[in-house]
């Protein structure tokens, strides 16, 4: 459904610059000190703020503990208060208060923090959910002590109308009702006006609580202040620095965690980038292909110069180099280190090697698309690789492509040219092999290419190939053909290590009459002994081990403290 | 600084800053104006006496202070050199009766009575004061071996503060006294 002939280079117009020639026009050097595209920035003005007013209480906290007259002189002026809304009691509105106390009752709460738990486990959102328990963990810990330190009593000389446990501040309902009000809105609600709305409907729950609450006596205002304060901040600072809209957006459509929603404020990053490091003016940015990505979010960019001027980039950021760490160790734990399958470190080298293996492929002749350079939005975090587009393409495995042998023998030859050059892709399937507008053959998606593959590896490769040639062309015709390139102990060798391990996104595929693909071209092929995959060593065994114990204990230290959860 | 080392140091400190502020707060029967003594009257404004901590020696720990209207609990554990006896102190407006032998309290307007059950799993020594508008109930768990020199020590840890007391050290303090 993809792409075709690779479409004219943006800088062909430009007297044959390339994105690293110094020539290049419109390109622009960050000066020291200017904010790069997308600056971090996580916690957004209004984050700061709330920081800021906490760390203020946290002053006057500190100087009522430490000067006695002071914590007098705030609570005359909490008991003040309270004296004159004690003259507003009347029984009606006495039964009103008393009702509206129930919002920060835990038959409320709890039972909101379980439903967050449970759609944050169906969505598996597990990033979120730790964040989640941790915080709310550390946030009744941290309330905990801070009543013990202050130990303050309820007010004095005011009759107490409702039900309170323990000392009175810091006030423990109206922080776990806002804090469990929060945690629903930055975990389940998608941000923009929703999210806005949802903010309000927080404001109106816990105001109302704390009316209430002050009404019948229960509470000094400050402590209901302090309490709100807390609990607007700690979420807001835990949810916006560990889990960012920008790379763990709250999101309900189908698809993939992995891609990076383009709001507004990265396409202007992206604008700003690729005029900036790459002298590319940005007409349009478009998602591509999403479906068929796991690892990265894949864009189609048109740049400014003619309506031909389009370009392909993947969008890498921390979650994506995340997604793969943690693919790797499923992988290695449910196989054995599979041959380099080391997991990156930084969001950097990880588009570093993409580009990198763009560029020895190129350079080994084989069919993939011109790399363009690398754009960085955030340093260390988000990338874009940016590179050639192939126009009109389609993928081999869309329903509607048709090929003849012709196209089988240049894709093998693809493979042929792979293993003569000492490179493997290793993740050859229907979405990465693309059927050109003029008839040949490119491989996109290099990311998990390899430099000096084991025989197999490449083995893997040719079989991978042939399965996706015989979606379209009978089993028999691709062996006839793969003949011509290949003996027949090599694929034999081939299908003999094949296996769901070595092409996860290629599971079993059939043909349209139901014939196992994979079983037909071992029928074909001369007997060769099934090679294993397992892996078996010391540090799988040990990793094993060390990750169940981790699992377990994560889980065990929840259950032991649902209480201090806020969840029994 | 990395966010994960960060996160971790914020949790040591207010862990730290935690058992810090739990060591200290104390229902000590010398400090009437103590906020743990008006929180347990603002809990039983009716009662005459409140239970508190008359001394509290070094194999001694207290492990629970919870309040709501009505009731105050305490909480007490010893290390090994006591045996880890157990200590859980309730304030309530009333006790309901039960087989205690009369005792002498030593205190106006205060009856005490003591019962002491032995069991397979150890001693259970439950001491009863019945005051005007609330009741004070000691219970102590305790292995056999022992267990006279551990009760005794035990008994002398706990006292009774006139809830008067409390609430004048209060009123004196901030004007107003403690309402239920």
């Amino acid at each position: 459904m993809s792409t075709a002939r690779e479409a004219p280079s943006p800088f062909a117009g430009r007297g044959g610059a390339r994105p690293y020639d110094q020539t290049l026009p419109g390109r622009r050097r960050r000066p020291s000190g200017e904010p790069a595209p997308l600056p971090r920035g996580a916690l957004h003005p209004s984050g700061k703020g709330w920081l800021a007013v906490t760390l203020i209480g946290l002053v006057c906290w500190i100087v009522v503990a430490v000067v006695p007259p002071q914590a007098i002189a705030v609570t005359a002026v909490d008991l003040a208060v309270l004296d004159a809304i004690a003259r507003l009691r009347v029984d009606w509105l006495t039964d009103v208060m008393l009702a509206l106390h129930a919002l920060g009752s835990t038959w409320l709460v709890r039972p909101l923090r379980w439903l967050t738990i449970a759609v944050l486990v169906a969505f598996r959102r597990w990033r979120a959910l730790a964040v989640l328990l941790l915080m709310l963990w550390l946030f009744e810990a941290v309330l905990g002590m801070v009543a013990w330190g202050f130990q303050r009593p309820r007010p004095l000389g005011v009759e107490i109308l409702g039900g309170w446990r323990g000392f009175a501040h810091p006030s423990l309902p109206v922080a776990g009702l806002t804090i469990t009000l929060m945690a629903v809105l930055y975990t389940l609600v998608p941000r923009g006006p929703w999210r806005n709305r949802g903010k309000w409907i927080v404001a109106v729950g816990v105001g109302l609580l704390v009316t209430s609450r002050l009404y019948l006596g229960v509470d000094h205002p400050t402590d209901a202040l302090a309490s709100f304060v807390a609990g607007v901040t700690y979420p807001l600072v835990a949810f916006r620095v560990f889990t960012p809209d920008d790379a763990f957006p709250v999101t309900y459509r189908r698809g993939r965690a992995a891609h990076l929603a383009l709001d507004p404020r990265r396409l202007t990053a992206i604008h700003t980038a690729l005029r900036d490091q790459l002298g590319l003016d940005l007409v349009d940015v478009k998602p591509f292909n999403l479906e068929e990505s796991f690892g990265s979010t894949p864009l189609r960019l048109e740049v400014a110069g003619g309506p031909e001027r389009l370009l392909f980039a993947k969008l890498y950021a921390a979650s994506h180099m995340r997604a793969d760490r943690w693919y790797k160790l499923g992988r290695t734990l449910r196989y054995g280190r599979l041959e380099d399958e080391r997991p990156f470190n930084t969001v950097r080298r990880l588009v570093q090697y993409e580009d990198y293996m763009l560029r020895v492929m190129r350079d080994a002749g084989l069919p993939v698309a011109e790399p363009l350079g690398i754009v960085e939005l955030t340093p260390e975090r988000e990338y874009l690789i940016v590179t050639g587009f192939f126009d009109g393409a389609r993928e081999l495995g869309d329903p509607g492509v048709e090929i003849g042998v012709d196209v089988v023998d240049d894709a093998l030859a693809v493979v042929r040219r792979m293993w003569d050059t000492g490179l493997a892709h290793r993740d050859i399937k229907p979405a990465n092999v693309l059927l050109r507008a003029d008839g040949r053959v490119a491989l996109i998606d290099v990311f998990f290419g390899e430099v000096r593959p084991s025989p197999w590896r490449q083995a893997v490769d040719l079989a991978a190939m042939m399965l996706v040639l015989a979606l379209k062309v009978d089993v028999e015709v691709v062996y006839q053909r793969a003949l011509r390139l290949f003996s027949a102990e090599e694929i034999a060798e081939a299908f003999a290590a094949t296996s769901a391990a070595t092409r996860p996104s290629l599971r079993k595929l059939f043909t349209p009459q139901g014939r196992d693909l994979t079983a037909a071209f071992r029928e074909l092929a001369p007997p060769h002994p099934r090679i294993a995959v397992q892996r078996w060593s010391a540090r799988r065994v040990g990793l094993t081990v060390a990750v169940a114990l981790v699992a377990f204990l994560a889980v065990s230290l929840v259950i032991s403290n649902l209480t201090a959860l806020g969840l029994r | 600084m990395r966010r994960g080392a960060l996160a971790a140091l914020c949790a040591l400190a207010l862990l730290a800053a935690g058992c810090t502020a739990a060591a200290e707060a104390q229902p000590r029967c010398r400090e009437a104006d103590g906020s743990p003594l008006v929180l347990m009257l603002q809990a039983v404004p009716e009662a005459t006496y409140l239970p508190c901590l008359a001394t509290l020696p070094e194999s001694w720990a207290l492990t629970g202070f919870d309040v709501v209207p009505g009731r105050a609990t305490m909480g007490l554990r010893a290390d090994a050199v006591e045996n880890g006896a157990t200590i859980t102190v309730t304030l309530t407006p009333s006790c309901p009766a039960d087989a205690g032998r009369a005792r002498p309290s030593g205190v106006a307007g205060v009856r005490r009575s003591d019962l002491v059950e032995e069991g397979t799993g150890g001693v259970v020594a439950t001491r009863t004061y019945r005051f005007d508008g609330g009741c004070v109930r000691e219970r102590f768990e305790l292995q056999p071996r022992h267990r006279q020199e551990v009760l005794g020590r035990a008994w002398a840890v706990l006292g009774l503060v006139p809830a008067a007391e409390v609430s004048a050290a209060i009123e004196a303090r901030h004007g107003r006294a403690p309402t239920g």
